[in-house]
């Protein structure tokens, strides 16, 4: 099992990673790790569960009560003020 | 003084034999001499916390001092710290000041610790070697042509140099127990859903547990004691009655039944590391510990397993860095996507995108049943094994790692290579148990490690058998000579 470029090209993009698709390396890497983890079909595990949490805990539900504070300006303090403006996080145009 | 345990320390210090401002700066002293050499540190927070020492040293005159008051530590930079940079070891968090402190943080503040600075890492938490780390790798105290391990390695170095008594880790898939055996310290892996998660930053939500690093097991049973509990803001946090891992310590282990699992002494183990387990497991016979073969059937599919759900989580975690609310920012972008792309792919290093890539494989359309769901249920059969086990032993034990540390850059041309490395510690994190590794001898001048896992919240009992084991042997008082 392995990958070919287009494969890891699309990968890349369903990720948004801007990375260099005719790179062999990425592509032998991610072959290798799929070589891998290819070795679960190795058994049948058909009438098992899937595990999700060791404890077999559920999510715990809370009261519908409003517990943290706006911290706006808090957490626009994270980035440089040309990314920023009226409270509001700036990104190339979206619509022309 | 910098060989003392934490008990001692903070005994010296409530009698006033040293001053809490006294101690930090000595710790820092050691910092600027030797972390030159090592790398282990991204931030040094001494401005703070000689202020903190100070304070520490109010509450010890007015009679306010808690569980560990003046202790200086250092925190894994994968736990946020409020106004701290706070880097999880990517370019794509370099300019993050994190704005709130991590339960574990809290907790440990609240317990009167003072921290030192924020412990270098594998970026995101995802290698064994700290090679991945955008600060640069990190050396090995025994040798410093050698990796620490990962992706705790630069917590693990610093402790084994006696940078600081203690420090924490977090460890996903071996990442505290792996590192504390190629440094020859003791660390633990908590149960999951013991430590909170809180406030530290996600790699694989299912399998990520914070644990301490320190010198000794006795050392690790007194700052679990500061780190564990319920935490209403970690959803998987398992809300039961409090623990006490130190009273334990010392109770006698003439009862206690150790399984060691075939699996893990089969013909790839390393033969040298075989017969420092063997000769450790001998060590607790003599106290009257009794031995069983035990079979773990499955575990040869932990690494598969391993890295099929590991990088589905870590896929959809790190989905989160898009550059726009916080971190790293490209230059001139075209458009948004071009925005997405860059930000992303300049801002993470080359493991973490192969493990998006690989998490966002497994977990596309007509992959997710093949991959995620097949992974999930064989992560159920490795549970079951072990559960299986442990109604004939207490605990477990075989190797932390199959070979000792290795040269910088010796395995980096293939990355299922490095993976290879957490052959006997994925398995414990699948099953969300808890581990603990510590030191039993040298392989070529090296450290090795020895892994004791136990039944589901039995923390105290590895820890009591980890210090049962430290107080016959003397392998954890072994420090690098070249940072006496």
């Amino acid at each position: 099992m392995s990958f070919a470029q287009d494969d890891v090209k699309k990968l890349a993009y369903l990720a948004r990673l801007a990375i260099d698709p005719l790179a062999t390396s990425i592509v032998e890497d991610l072959s290798n790790i799929l070589q891998l983890i290819s070795k679960i079909n190795e058994i049948n595990a058909e009438n098992i569960a899937p595990m999700e949490h060791s404890q077999e805990v559920s999510q715990r539900c809370r009261s519908d009560i409003v517990t943290e504070q706006n911290v706006r300006d808090l957490m626009q303090a994270e980035i440089p003020e040309v990314a920023k403006a009226a409270g509001l996080y700036l990104v190339p145009k979206v619509v022309e | 003084m910098h060989n003392k345990s934490i008990t001692e320390l903070v005994n010296n210090l409530r009698n006033k034999q040293i001053s809490c401002v006294e101690l930090t700066k000595l710790f820092l002293e050691r910092i600027k001499k030797y972390d030159q050499k090592l790398n282990s540190l991204i931030t040094n927070t001494e401005a703070q916390a000689l202020t903190d020492a100070a304070l520490a040293d109010q509450a010890i005159a007015n009679g306010t001092a808690g569980l560990l008051t003046g202790l200086p530590i250092l925190h894994k930079d994968i736990f946020c710290t409020n106004g701290v940079k706070t880097s999880c070891g990517s370019r794509m968090l370099d300019n993050f000041i994190a704005p709130y402190d991590a339960t574990v943080v809290t907790k440990l503040k609240a317990a009167g610790t003072i921290m030192l600075g924020k412990t270098n890492m594998d970026e995101f938490a995802m290698g064994s070697s700290n090679e991945t780390s955008y600060y640069g790798t990190v050396a090995n105290p025994w040798n410093t042509e050698y990796v620490p391990g990962g992706s705790s390695g630069g917590s693990a170095a610093a402790i084994a140099a006696r940078l600081a008594p203690a420090a924490t880790g977090t460890d996903t898939g071996g990442s505290i127990r792996q590192p504390a055996a190629f440094c020859g310290i003791t660390g633990i892996k908590p149960t999951y859903g013991l430590v909170s998660r809180f406030g530290m930053i996600a790699y694989a939500s299912s399998l990520d547990q914070g644990g301490p690093m320190a010198v000794s097991a006795e050392d690790c049973a007194v700052m679990l004691q500061a780190m564990a509990g319920f935490d209403p803001k970690d959803s998987t946090s398992v809300d039961r009655e409090a623990a006490d891992y130190i009273k334990n310590l010392n109770d006698p282990i003439n009862k206690l039944v150790i399984g060691m699992p075939k699996e893990f002494f089969s013909a790839d183990l390393n033969p040298e590391i075989a017969k420092v387990v063997e000769s450790a497991i001998k060590e607790l016979e003599k106290l009257g510990a009794t031995v069983k073969s035990i079979s773990l059937p499955n575990s040869h599919l932990s690494i598969p397993a391993y890295y099929v759900i590991a990088p589905a989580e870590c896929s959809s975690n790190l989905a989160r860095y898009d550059g726009v609310r916080y971190g790293y920012r490209c230059e001139n972008p075209v458009d948004l996507n071009d925005f997405y792309c860059r930000n992303r792919g300049e801002g993470f290093g080359a493991e973490v995108k192969r493990r998006i890539m690989i998490g966002t494989y497994v977990l596309s359309s007509g992959y997710y049943d093949a991959y995620y769901v097949k992974a999930q249920k064989i992560r159920h059969l490795i549970a079951n094994d072990f559960i299986t086990a442990f109604k004939e032993v207490d605990v477990i034990m075989c190797p932390t790692t199959p070979e000792t540390a290795f040269k910088i850059g010796a395995k980096n041309k293939n990355p299922v290579d490095m993976y290879l490395n957490d052959i006997y510690t994925t398995g414990i994190n699948l099953a969300g148990l808890p581990g603990l590794s510590m030191p039993a001898g040298f392989v070529n001048k090296l450290p090795v490690g020895v892994q004791i896992i136990g039944n589901y919240f039995q923390e105290a009992k590895i820890l009591n058998v980890a210090h049962q084991f430290q107080k016959v042997t003397n392998w954890h008082k072994q420090s690098p000579q070249e940072f006496a």
